[in-house]
């Protein structure tokens, strides 16, 4: 979700006016949802601390090719993957989440007409047809996740505006088709070229020249991800829904989201840096260490601020099974499952913890799909007396990163890789 | 919305993006329709076409309705244009300070068209009803919040349906000079216009946008499309703006029925195609 710079003054009003606590809030174990035993909803609303629940607090909504997912914006469409559907490591496309800034998308795509253009300070002009594209190029694949940069805004402290996810804005799928090197390498980018810039068919209602009227993404030329950048028009061997961006979608494995273009239709090779809404002041992180600040430095304008491609996805990792809607008899051994990933490569550890982080375990990966992708994990558990237990988990990258125990906090709401926590109760067997 | 895609200039970039006249393949777009809260229903498989396009229906719309006070009209009217006012009611608990920033920056970043003195309005009412100490207090569900959406009236009240278009051209249809024109007294002078009929099914389906006159004043505004809504809704609010304020269907002008309404569909012109009609009809 973007958010546009607060002026000092506004956010210096905003903070004075509330009594929140700067504390960031220590999630108690994420609550389960979705449980078989409850006939009542989850509350419409949670605040001021963070939302307790693994997914954000919506209800569920039917969409074409999609099973029901949550629904956080109706109109652009933005619909969150429930907790269910991370059981595996690729996430089936009819629960791949969907987040759209604007509000005109495409309903149905002639391709009888629809081509790819490269164009602006390149050699040769091109367009390209999807047959073309699958036809004349060698087709590459990568399995990697689609994570939202906002994916968790739910869980900041004090919270920050913006669609509140819970967890659910990450899908992993294997992209496949086309090298965004090989279609630079036909149409031969110029000496200048400082960045490309992405932009798909969905546009929205505002004036031109607005945030509101189109959504582009511009990355560096010289960022090396671009050589590993896949123009997908199949994701887990399939043609991609509408809502995920049918005809063919932007991969940028180990980025977010938001450079992920949908329905990809014109690539600009641009001489100077693009300052359009979306690239600045929107999807922008503070230039600290895991691009962490306070509202005191914000409201004093003492943050300085980069484009969120300028970072890779930190390491995450979830707990998927037990959800909490079952308890588990004290003696039996139970399979603890869940996913982890990084943007930043492989992920080489996952442990697991049954007395809220004090001693870890390791836990075993399941199979490896790539450096990208979500890797699954098993732990298994056998807890020997009843009682309220607190299982954590966090996983380590290849390069050593580490899930730390503390949130982040920018105006954002982006980059939340805290450890995640869930409470078990166990019972009496006997 | 084809006009908009007469592409943006990259000004004062050195570059200029080349010109898009068209969305290459945009076969059709942001088509929305009521979707239902709070019971999910198995969807039926449906029966594909051969050929080129690839499409699905419309994306259901389930927003839930804002709560009742002073400014909701106005806020239902403004707010709704870019994207559904669930984007209001999806914030979390924000100060009072955070309705007067954000408004602010849907008109000056965003480019929303709201008069100062509405804009005012709307940020009370947001601030009444949408901060933290408003919105504590909230314990219905989900469902529950939503459930208004989910009742539907059989017969469509046209006086009802008004309500979207208030906030540009008034309850007293006057409009406000210069920014949103006036349907008193216009609606019937349109409609003795041959083809002004279809004329105003268009407008209201695929929205109306750049520069033109009416009754002398000049407008260069955006009025959205409406074609979310049903054909019952688009022929009652039509059939309201006809016989309200004195306004009166011509002679041998019938009253607007949903299916004129479903058959105009068909055409998906862009706002800047009902631009076009509209100046060969000669409206003024
Ligand atoms: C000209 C188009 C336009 C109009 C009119 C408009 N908005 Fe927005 N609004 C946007 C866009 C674009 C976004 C960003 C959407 C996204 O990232 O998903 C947005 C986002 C928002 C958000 C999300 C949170 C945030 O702080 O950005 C809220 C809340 C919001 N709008 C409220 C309103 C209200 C209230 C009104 C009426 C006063 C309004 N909008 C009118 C274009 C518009
Ligand atoms: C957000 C403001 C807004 C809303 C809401 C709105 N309109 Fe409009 N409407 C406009 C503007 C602005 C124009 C003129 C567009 C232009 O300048 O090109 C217009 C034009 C029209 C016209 C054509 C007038 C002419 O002279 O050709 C009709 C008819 C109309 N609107 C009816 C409606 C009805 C009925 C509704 C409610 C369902 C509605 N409008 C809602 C802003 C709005």
């Amino acid at each position: 979700m973007a958010k546009a710079r607060f002026s000092r003054r506004q956010l210096l009003n905003l903070l004075g006016g509330t009594g929140v606590a700067l504390a960031v809030g220590r999630l108690s174990g994420a609550q389960a949802q979705a449980s078989s035993q409850s006939t009542q909803p989850v509350p419409s609303f949670t605040g001021p601390g963070p939302n307790p629940y693994w997914n954000g607090v919506n209800p569920y909504v039917t969409y074409p090719q999609k099973v029901p997912l949550i629904r956080l914006t109706d109109r652009p469409v933005q619909l969150e993957t429930p907790r269910q559907y991370f059981s595996s490591a690729l996430t089936p496309n009819a629960a791949h989440y969907v987040r759209y800034h604007l509000d005109e998308i495409p309903n149905a795509i002639d391709l009888s007409t629809w081509r790819l253009a490269v164009e602006g300070n390149v050699d040769k002009p091109l367009r390209f047809s999807l047959e073309e594209l699958i036809a004349n190029f060698k087709p590459a694949s990568v399995a990697a996740v689609n994570q939202c940069s906002g994916n968790s805004r739910s869980r900041f402290q004090p919270r920050v505006p913006g669609g509140q996810w819970g967890n659910g804005a990450m899908s992993n799928s294997m992209w496949t088709g086309v090298r965004l090197k090989d279609i630079l390498a036909a149409a031969g980018i110029k000496q200048g070229t400082v960045q490309l810039q992405f932009q798909g068919l969905d546009h929205g209602k505002g004036p031109e020249g607005k945030g509101s009227n189109a959504f582009m993404k511009s990355l560096p030329v010289t960022d090396p991800v671009i050589d590993e950048c896949i123009l997908a028009y199949t994701m887990n061997d399939e043609p991609l829904p509408l809502l995920n961006g049918f005809p063919l979608r932007l991969i940028v494995p180990g980025k977010f989201a938001t450079y992920w273009l949908k329905h990809l239709t014109w690539i600009r090779a641009l001489t100077e840096e693009d300052k359009n809404f979306w690239m600045t002041p929107a999807y922008r992180i503070p230039d600290t260490a895991r691009g962490t600040t306070t509202p005191e430095d914000v409201a004093a304008n003492k943050v300085k601020t980069v484009p969120i491609g300028n970072v890779n996805m930190p390491v995450r990792s979830f707990i998927i099974t037990p959800d909490g809607s079952s308890k588990v008899p004290a003696g039996m051994p139970v399979a603890v499952r869940g996913i982890a990933f990084s943007g930043y490569g492989r992920v080489a550890k996952v442990e697991v913890s049954d007395n809220d982080g004090k001693n870890w375990h390791l836990a075993s990966l399941g199979e490896y799909l790539g450096p990208y992708s979500f890797r699954t994990w098993e732990f298994r558990w056998t807890p020997k007396k009843p009682g309220k237990y607190l299982l954590a988990v966090r996983a380590t990258d290849e390069k050593g990163n580490v899930q730390p125990d503390e949130g982040v906090w920018n105006p954002g709401g982006y980059l939340w890789n805290k450890i995640e926590r869930q409470e078990i109760v166990v019972g009496n067997a006997s | 919305m084809k006009k908009r895609h007469v592409w943006m200039v990259l000004l004062g970039l050195g570059l200029i993006a080349l010109a898009q006249s068209s969305m290459p393949g945009l076969n059709r777009t942001g088509e929305y329709t009521q979707g239902t809260l709070g019971s999910i229903l198995l969807p039926a498989p449906v029966s594909q076409a051969e050929g080129p396009v690839y499409g699905v229906g419309a994306w259901p719309l389930y927003t839930p309705d804002l709560k009742e006070g002073p400014g909701k009209d106005l806020v239902t009217a403004y707010c709704s244009v870019c994207h559904s006012t669930t984007y209001i009611t999806m914030q979390p608990a924000m100060p009072a300070a955070y309705w007067e920033n954000n408004v602010g920056r849907m008109i000056n970043v965003f480019g929303a068209t709201i008069p100062a003195d509405d804009a005012k309005k709307i940020i009370a009412y947001l601030q009444a009803h949408y901060t933290l100490d408003t919105r504590k207090a909230e314990t219905g569900s989900a469902v529950a919040s939503a459930s208004a959406t989910t009742t539907q009236t059989p017969t469509v009240d046209g006086a009802k349906v008004y309500q979207n278009c208030i906030g540009c051209h008034q309850a007293n249809g006057q409009g406000v000079p210069g920014a949103f024109p006036a349907l008193a007294g216009r609606v019937p002078e349109m409609l003795a216009i041959k083809g002004g009929k279809d004329y105003l099914i268009q407008v209201l389906l695929f929205g109306l946008s750049g520069q033109i006159s009416a009754k002398g004043q000049n407008y260069n505004g955006v009025m959205p499309s409406f074609g979310q809504l049903k054909d019952e809704e688009i022929a009652a609010v039509l059939n309201y703006v006809s016989t309200q304020w004195n306004n009166s269907l011509p002679q041998g002008v019938g009253a607007f029925t949903s299916q004129e309404v479903k058959l105009a569909r068909a055409a998906k012109l862009s706002a800047q195609q009902v631009l076009e009609a509209r100046t060969r009809l000669g409206i003024k």
